[in-house]
């Protein structure tokens, strides 16, 4: 099963995402937290430790996996019975577009090897929860990179929530089921 | 009048031409904001063609507002938007369909004219969606009717 939670910063996505993959744990898979944060500096630092710190204060026992890119690859460390919780699509698609070398993909090029981890991740795993930001409410910037941004991240929204299960859009810590339903 | 609003690379466009694809194919004048000249938007209400698409109104707004400091959201639609509704009201089987991208929602813009751009855009957004007949919010290609 696939899901997407998408909403504004400190919307709650994380936590209510979180709450999803711990409800759809069986006893014979685990929880993976598929971390695609890097840390570059101290405030990034804090931030990924605020989320390790709650996941530890959890009952449930959570693994976490840390991959920035090549999300295809962290697939082949999953089993079929592990609920992933991929936190989140703005970063990885950060990482993925705006690369140290320099380098940089085409749109169509970055779309395809994203969605494509996507399947290889739904494929290795029981459960799939997505989460990312919604930045798609201010001005669209007319600075040629962060326009490509948006437009790809939106595209990429477009296609996971075409894809999911179930699709929930997160308001003030409160969430809204737009397609599917979820666990009670 | 239809109003499809939501935020930017939603799938706006995209929901229109699935579903009004017969108007779409048959008679239609498919207007882009950010391609064309704000200005040829008076033209519309001259046009043959039985359905109006208006794509990216919030930038024809942007382009007017931008001339001069009373140009307002309301002004915006009593010069632009409701000769097309009175376009739409003359003839049975005309539609008039505008598509906005939300930008309001965002942290409030540095520079003082992106601020007014947007506090327009509420604006004009408001008057849209009083006098729509039906409105939709579009989310990652999801609908929601909210008239």
């Amino acid at each position: 099963m696939l899901i997407f939670v998408c909403g504004g910063v400190r919307s709650g996505k994380s936590s209510f995402g979180e709450q999803m993959a711990e409800q759809l744990q069986t006893d014979s898979g685990r929880l993976i937290y598929l971390a695609t944060a890097v840390t570059t500096d101290e405030e990034m630092q804090q931030r990924v430790k605020k989320h390790q710190q709650d996941r530890c204060a959890k009952q449930k026992q959570w693994e976490t996996l840390e991959w920035s890119m090549q999300l295809e690859e962290a697939a082949k460390h999953l089993t079929t019975d592990d609920v992933v919780f991929l936190d989140c699509v703005t970063t990885w698609l950060s990482n993925e577009m705006f690369q140290e070398s320099g380098e940089m993909p085409s749109e169509k090029a970055l779309k395809s090897k994203m969605i494509c981890a996507v399947h290889a991740l739904e494929a290795a795993a029981k459960h799939v929860v997505i989460v990312s930001n919604d930045i798609f409410h201010e001005p669209v910037s007319f600075h040629p990179q962060l326009f490509r941004y948006v437009k790809v991240l939106g595209e990429l929204h477009q296609y996971i929530v075409l894809k999911a299960d179930t699709a929930v859009r997160m308001e003030c810590g409160n969430h809204v089921v737009m397609k599917g339903g979820i666990l009670n | 009048m239809y109003f499809i609003t939501g935020g930017a690379c939603n799938g706006k466009k995209q929901w229109v031409v699935t579903n009004f694809n017969e108007k779409i194919q048959n008679s239609c004048r498919w207007y882009c904001g950010y391609q064309e000249d704000w200005t040829d938007i008076l033209e519309l209400q001259h046009t043959e063609a039985d359905t109006v698409v208006i794509e990216g109104i919030e930038h024809c707004l942007k382009a007017y507002a931008s001339e001069g400091s009373g140009r307002s959201g309301a002004l915006f639609y009593e010069t632009f938007v409701q000769p097309l509704r009175h376009w739409e009201k003359a003839c049975a089987g005309r539609t008039l369909i505008i598509i906005g991208t939300d930008v309001t929602k965002g942290v409030v813009p540095m520079e003082q004219e992106t601020r007014r751009f947007r506090d327009e855009t509420g604006r004009l957004f408001q008057y849209l969606s009083q006098h729509a007949n039906d409105m939709y919010m579009i989310w990652f290609g999801i609908a929601k009717k909210l008239l």
